[in-house]
């Protein structure tokens, strides 16, 4: 059966739905708004330690353009990531109750091309969306500070890259399992604050998905790679997978 | 005869609710056959069993000899068209056609061409609608254009017109009518007076169980009601009649309907009844203006079989 065919329509489907614009909206916004913050925090801090009166001093570092990265994966890492959720954890469930998934699972087309075109459509705009918000961040950096260079900083950004990856693989499963709407986006936030949660645990954390947004704050923070890094990694790509081939075989024997 | 559908012993149990009991059945090839029951009789679920999209507890399923599986439909061999069609509501009729041909592996000046065709005999050729935007019954045959792109060798249509108005209703009708013999129709319905309409075959179910599978012509044979009626010219002829007719000792009931001024006659034997009964008419003075075997309907045979259950 031709998955080409629905991978285009899934793909124009998220164009249609305004999907894609909003994850490129607020994806561009947290680019843009990372630098911006990053300059002039201080100078508001410094206008609000005024209208404190006399004697109260607030000591502002001054900013450099590393603090502009930094605040962007701040807000990619938690709202974008919501974001991201919020658009992907209805994806199988709304084809379940509308009837679609009935209607294209009639045309000969296996249960397994039906999830792959889903995830390959969701993980290509969160693809485009990471590429738009490196490359406006990295540029409105450089127009605001005149610096952007820093030791590994593609890697931070791949690095949140599979992290998403990751959250849509997750999103997907959830959705594949919930029979509504409402129990796809709970399920899908249990999931993430769970995920969250385990990042907390001693020795634990350094083995799990959560580890990559520490090891992104290292890499922004200029700190050398920590050892091992390589794990978490690894565990994360394997854990998508596990999500997806999890995904498929509930799937597959899901009646619709 | 040869069958294109068959199925054997097929159960499908939801805990312990049984939904479809041991149905098996032979569909004829380039038949209209109909699934007739009551809401909750099991005709949805049969449906969905035979497209592959709920999985029988037990029983065999063979579209054209070929067992089918769970979870694996026939591509082209089956078209399937829900009670309520939902498609993508941001496609036109058009692209949705296009689509579903794509997804068929057609494409090219053969595939426009069967869409032009198709759309043209749904009635939906000029229509540059969305779907979302669409009257259910523009819906409802859309959703049987876009199930014939394939070309298959059966269609399904699970109660095509429960939703529609007359207008649409009618419509659709007429095109399931127009599809008889290029194709196996099998539609579900609980309208008994579409089945009877349209199909040639029937399948009756009752709480997941089959309680009549028969061609409507057998069906309505073995279901002889032995009723006559009999107009006269006014109602004093029509009571006289009615008096003289209560008296015969083969007549079983005579009841006078007077929205129709006439007489239902229910009798033991019918044949007997059609040579005395004009005759006792005649020897009496009572012109008859109408006399005919009343035809049993689809809704009193399938009454009396749910009622016997």
């Amino acid at each position: 059966m031709n998955v080409k065919v629905l991978f285009r329509k899934d793909l124009k489907e998220l164009i249609v739905s305004k999907k894609m614009l909003i994850l490129l909206g607020v994806f561009v916004f947290f680019a843009l708004s990372g630098p911006l913050s990053a300059k002039f925090e201080p100078e508001l801090m410094k206008a609000y330690s005024s209208k404190l009166g006399p004697g109260s001093i607030i000591n502002v570092p001054a900013p450099v353009y590393t603090d502009a990265y930094k605040d962007t994966f701040n807000n990619l890492k938690q709202a974008g990531i919501i974001v991201v959720i919020l658009l992907v954890c209805s994806t199988i469930v709304d084809e379940k109750r509308n009837g679609t998934a009935a209607f294209l699972l009639t045309k000969g087309l296996s249960r397994s091309s039906f999830l792959l075109s889903k995830i390959a459509s969701r993980v290509l705009i969160f693809t485009l969306a990471c590429g738009a918000a490196s490359f406006v961040c990295i540029l409105y950096t450089f127009i605001i500070f005149g610096e952007f260079s820093i030791p590994n900083l593609y890697l931070a950004f791949l690095l949140y890259w599979i992290y998403g990856v990751f959250i849509i693989c997750v999103s997907i499963l959830v959705s594949v399992l919930a029979r509504t709407f409402t129990q796809a986006f709970f399920a899908g936030f249990v999931a993430y604050f769970v995920i969250s949660l385990l990042n907390m645990v001693p020795y634990l954390n350094r083995y799990l998905p959560g580890r990559l947004n520490t090891i992104m704050s290292d890499i922004l923070s200029e700190k050398t790679l920590p050892d091992h890094w390589t794990i978490p990694l690894g565990i994360t790509l394997l854990l998508s997978i596990l999500s997806v081939l999890l995904s498929q075989r509930i799937f597959k024997e899901q009646e619709l | 005869m040869s069958y294109i559908l068959e199925t054997g012993q097929l159960c499908k149990k939801f805990g312990a609710f049984t939904a479809v009991n041991n149905i098996t059945v032979k569909v004829p090839a380039l038949s209209v056959y109909g699934i007739l029951g009551a809401n909750g009789a099991g005709k949805t679920t049969t449906l969905k069993m035979l497209c592959g999209l709920s999985r029988p507890t037990s029983g065999s399923i063979r579209i054209d000899g070929e067992e089918l599986q769970f979870g694996k439909t026939h591509d082209s061999r089956l078209g399937f068209v829900p009670d309520v069609p939902q498609y993508y509501k941001w496609m036109k009729p058009r692209e949705l056609m296009l689509f579903v041909g794509n997804l068929h592996h057609k494409q090219g000046p053969s595939l426009t061409s069967r869409i032009d065709e198709l759309l043209h005999k749904v009635g939906l050729e000029g229509c540059n609608q969305k779907i979302g935007s669409l009257s259910r019954g523009m819906k409802q045959r859309l959703g049987i254009a876009q199930a014939l792109i394939s070309e298959p060798t059966i269609l399904v249509l699970d109660e095509p017109t429960s939703a529609l108005d007359p207008i649409g209703r009618s419509e659709v009708m007429d095109l399931i009518r127009s599809l008889a013999g290029e194709l196996t129709v099998l539609l579900s319905s609980h309208n008994l007076h579409d089945v009877e309409e349209i199909c040639d075959r029937i399948l009756m179910m009752d709480q997941g169980r089959v309680i009549a599978d028969d061609s409507l012509l057998s069906i309505k044979s073995q279901f002889a009601l032995n009723t006559l009626e009999l107009q006269t010219e006014d109602m004093y002829l029509l009571q006289s009649a009615a008096s003289l007719l209560s008296g015969h000792s083969e007549v079983l009931e005579v009841e006078i309907l007077e929205d129709k001024q006439s007489l239902s006659i229910s009798v033991v034997n019918l044949r007997a009844a059609q040579i005395y009964i004009p005759s006792m008419m005649s020897s009496a003075g009572i012109p008859l203006s109408l006399f005919k075997v009343t035809e049993p309907t689809l809704e009193q045979f399938f009454l009396k079989m749910v009622t016997a259950r």
